[in-house]
């Protein structure tokens, strides 16, 4: 292990090989990705694909990690591939400027898969997909609910979704009601009310699984895993439906079904 | 991309349970995992595993395990009931990095060929495990030679590469 890591050698013999042989791929890397990128890149992972169709804006600038004034304008992926690049010189980064549902094929690849996702409708696909395909996924989300007297409330998960474990429909994350409702409004604070602490928080969290998952230096791999987020308590616990779960298999995505869909004809 | 193998934990524990059991007379046992394509050839993911039972060994002083007749013909036709690929799968009791013995390349090709003669829309191929790593080759639709696979990983809540 190099002098670098020294300090997170604790993680255990062998884990920055297990770090630097993993594929990592970041779905969105706006307030929430691009905390997780620059953690993944001070970690030592090497392997990266990105996902983000989107350009900077002036009103990213609020949380955008390693965004400049300067870059107001050009492809978020571009401010994210920078940001490694200066940690990690040699590390192979493959960003397309797209959605993932439209080139699908490199996130196939992956070990894991950071959502950073804005619908229910997009995390319910992403999902779908990382299990046919058995990759880890690691979701993060936040929003803020204006109350009538009290202050806004901020919350926020993060869910670790295995093959063969309970998923996100299971821990009823993921609903047909929030699934149906959720085109009308995003949050009652604004349109995608984002600020960067909570993002900070949340992207800490998700890489503290990912790592775990990895080199298993708490020794205890579990999943799935629920975190829920208070951010006006600025508390991040095991969220109860995790704790209290009636079942451990999931019934949604049988580990029979994975790969590509078999059509029959009958 | 490299060629990928998946296989869920459970299932992975599954086969070297079934693998490490004593057999009466064979030295070591063998079974098949059950794979699936994806959309990309380079990728193939296992979805469970099946052992062979003991009355389908036969004895065979030249190799560690023989299996008859019923128990390729159960290969075949999961295949065709299942539409899954085909990966013949046997364990070498050591630690570290493993491969194939000089019997295992001279009997388990041509097994698997059979396996695409049945079905070559599907993957099939030969896995070897050790007690830490594990080797494999893999056939690939609309491919007539074998292709070493590069990463195989084992994934639970947590994820290993063999």
């Amino acid at each position: 292990m190099s002098d670098r890591y020294q300090r997170q050698s604790f993680l255990g013999a062998g884990s920055q090989e297990k770090i630097e042989r993993a594929k990592v791929g970041v779905v969105g890397i706006g307030g929430g990705g691009s905390h997780i990128v620059q953690q993944l890149a001070h970690i030592g992972f090497q392997d990266y694909v990105l996902y983000d169709p989107q350009t900077v804006e002036d009103t990213n600038l609020n949380r955008l990690v390693g965004a400049k004034v300067t870059d107001i304008g050009k492809e978020k992926r571009m401010v994210a591939k920078r940001l490694i690049k200066g940690l990690q010189t040699k590390a192979r980064i493959l960003t397309i400027a797209d959605r993932w549902q439209n080139v699908s094929e490199p996130l196939m690849f992956c070990d894991l898969v950071f959502g950073c996702l804005d619908t229910f409708q997009d995390r319910d696909e992403i999902e779908t997909f990382c299990r046919r395909h058995l990759i880890l996924y690691i979701d993060i989300g936040m929003d803020i609910h204006e109350a009538e007297k009290d202050p806004p409330r901020m919350a926020g998960q993060v869910i670790l979704s295995a093959p063969g474990a309970p998923c996100m429909k299971c821990l009823g994350f993921i609903t047909p009601e929030r699934l149906a409702n959720e085109a009308a409004k995003y949050g009652a604070a604004g349109p995608h009310p984002q600020v960067v602490w909570p993002n900070g928080v949340l992207a800490s969290s998700a890489v503290g699984l990912a790592v775990n998952a990895l080199t298993t230096w708490t020794a205890k791999v579990s999943a799935p895993a629920y975190l829920s987020y208070d951010g006006n308590l600025g508390l991040v616990g095991i969220h109860p439906k995790a704790e209290y779960m009636d079942s451990t298999i999931c019934e949604h995505y049988p580990l029979g079904k994975v790969g590509a869909p078999i059509f029959q004809l009958i | 991309m490299q060629l990928t193998l998946r296989i869920p934990k459970y299932v992975l524990e599954q086969a070297r349970q079934d693998l490490a059991r004593p057999h009466s007379f064979a030295f070591e046992r063998v079974g098949f995992f059950r794979c699936r394509p994806t959309i990309q050839p380079k990728l193939v993911v296992i979805s469970g595993y099946d052992a062979v039972p003991d009355g389908e060994y036969m004895f065979d002083s030249t190799a560690g395990a023989c299996i008859g007749a019923t128990a390729i013909q159960s290969a075949l036709q999961r295949i065709l009931t299942h539409g899954s690929g085909q990966v013949h799968v046997h364990w070498h009791e050591h630690d570290g990095p493993t491969g194939p013995s000089r019997t295992d390349l001279r009997d388990q090709p041509r097994l698997v060929q059979s396996f695409q003669n049945v079905d070559e829309t599907l993957p099939h191929g030969i896995v070897i495990l050790s007690n830490t790593h594990a080797w494999g080759v893999l056939l690939l639709p609309g491919t007539k030679r074998f292709q070493e696979i590069k990463k195989i990983s084992v994934v639970s809540g947590g994820i290993e590469f063999l």
